[in-house]
């Protein structure tokens, strides 16, 4: 098994298409290599999310089961496949968080959807250097930005929401929110 | 603009909306917003890929064999579907809700192609499809025409991997104007404006570029009724960024250098 899925070699959006459609239609193979592709990596989401193996587990088997009966649809315009099962997968982990928390009758919870990117070549962080920048910027972000951010991403969490969480007006959170994407823009 | 919101709060908002932090109520907010400003756009376009980077920054960790034989396992243990033919993914016409959050971003650079493929599906729901073919095919044609010359260009300089944005001040004969530059040498210059009061009949604004020698025009540039310039120029030859740039009132002739009023200024960056 793969390491890291950034050994793989990467295929054309095309063949990655091709890929997910083979998955779909119950192909054995292409199963396992949708898997080899992204498994460890949707896993390490997941498990970042829920920090808990077990849940981890059952969220991208929950994932691919879902790609796989037609839940989810990948069409090549929605950005890269990894992109698309990773923001399933995030999406997923989140949605498993609230349950935990029965909190879903929030009205002030996050959408936590993500505008769909329009061009997925240039959507997405793909280089090992271009994600060894952005981890050791998030490392060495002040620590309210670096909060604000993660839970904001990772854990769904409104400003509003946020802001009560780390006890810090509403102002405050969103403008940490910001200044930690400029910062972390500089990646690209 | 749809709201009170001074625009310095909407930045906020595109950070929040591209990590998905914003509630349903604010998230309609911002997206009706979206629609109309292009700065916007722009700027989520930007944070976008920031975004989606978090995802791959989690430490990593090596799935557990348990998985890879569920996931696998899973597969075989269904019935295997008869090769079937599908759709492509790439032709699979898919319209939810978060499609929808799609079309806004798309919609926003392109709306009029946006609007145009919402019809076009509609269309194609409705029509007989045995029957209507060649009309759906028309269809879809116009639409990628449309959605060539009306957004392509645009979404090619947003999304250029070499773009460089240069903001544009105001000056105070229009305090509550601003602007921006998005520069990419490989996918051309997209200017976008508000805020700017109508040009008096007979005078237009001009785009300049301010290099250490003289100014050299960028071109006129057409004023919405809403106060906002989005326009797709062309660097003169041997100008590059970064480079001074101004938009100035001008007399409506044909001129080669700046005479009028200045109402917005930048400096590029280095």
């Amino acid at each position: 098994m793969p390491a890291n899925n950034l050994s793989q070699p990467p295929l054309s959006a095309r063949h990655e298409g091709d890929l997910v459609d083979r998955f779909v239609q119950g192909d054995d193979r292409a199963a396992v290599e949708l898997y080899e592709r992204h498994g460890n990596i949707l896993f390490s989401l997941a498990l970042h999310i829920v920090s808990d193996r077990s849940d981890a587990i059952d969220i991208v088997e929950g994932v691919f089961q879902q790609v796989r009966t037609g839940v989810y649809h990948y069409e090549t315009s929605l950005g890269s496949v990894e992109n698309w099962l990773l923001q399933t997968t995030r999406l997923h982990a989140i949605e498993y968080l609230r349950n935990r928390c029965d909190s879903t009758q929030d009205s002030e919870m996050a959408t936590a959807q993500l505008p769909r990117p329009t061009r997925h070549q240039k959507l997405g962080i793909c280089s090992k250097e271009e994600v060894s920048r952005l981890r050791n910027l998030l490392i060495a972000m002040p620590k309210l930005q670096r909060l604000a951010l993660e839970l904001a991403y990772f854990e769904g969490l409104s400003a509003r929401q946020i802001a009560e969480q780390l006890e810090h007006p509403i102002e405050t959170i969103k403008e940490k929110v910001h200044e930690a994407l400029l910062t972390l823009r500089a990646t690209h | 603009m749809t709201t009170d919101l001074d625009h310095e709060e909407f930045d906020r908002l595109a950070s929040l909306y591209a990590v998905g932090a914003l509630n349903a109520s604010e998230r309609k907010l911002f997206e009706t917003h979206l629609e109309l400003c292009h700065t916007c756009v722009g700027e989520v376009l930007l944070l976008l890929p920031v975004a989606h980077g978090l995802t791959r920054a989690v430490p990593h960790h090596d799935a557990p064999a348990q998985l890879r034989a569920r996931v696998c396992k899973a597969d075989t243990d269904s019935p295997t579907k008869q090769a079937t033919p599908v759709k492509s993914a790439s032709s699979r016409i898919v319209f939810n809700s978060a499609a929808a959050v799609c079309l806004v971003v798309a919609g926003s650079l392109g709306w009029y192609a946006a609007q145009q493929h919402n019809m076009a599906r509609l269309l194609e729901e409705n029509l007989d499809a045995a029957n209507d073919r060649a009309v759906i095919a028309e269809i879809q044609a116009a639409v990628a025409l449309a959605a060539q010359q009306e957004a392509n260009q645009r979404t090619e300089i947003l999304t250029a991997q070499d773009l460089i944005m240069v903001g544009l001040s105001s000056y105070p004969v229009a305090p509550g104007s601003r602007g921006r530059v998005y520069w990419s040498n490989e996918q051309g210059i997209l200017l976008t404006a508000s805020g700017l009061p109508p040009a008096p009949v007979g005078r237009t604004y001009y785009l300049w570029f301010v290099p250490v020698a003289d100014p050299v025009s960028g071109g006129p540039l057409t004023l919405d009724n809403e106060g906002r310039i989005t326009a797709v120029v062309t660097a003169p030859v041997g100008v590059s960024v970064p480079v001074p740039m101004a938009v100035t009132l001008e007399p409506d002739n044909d001129i080669t250098a700046p005479s009028g009023e200045a109402y917005l200024f930048g400096r590029g960056i280095n």
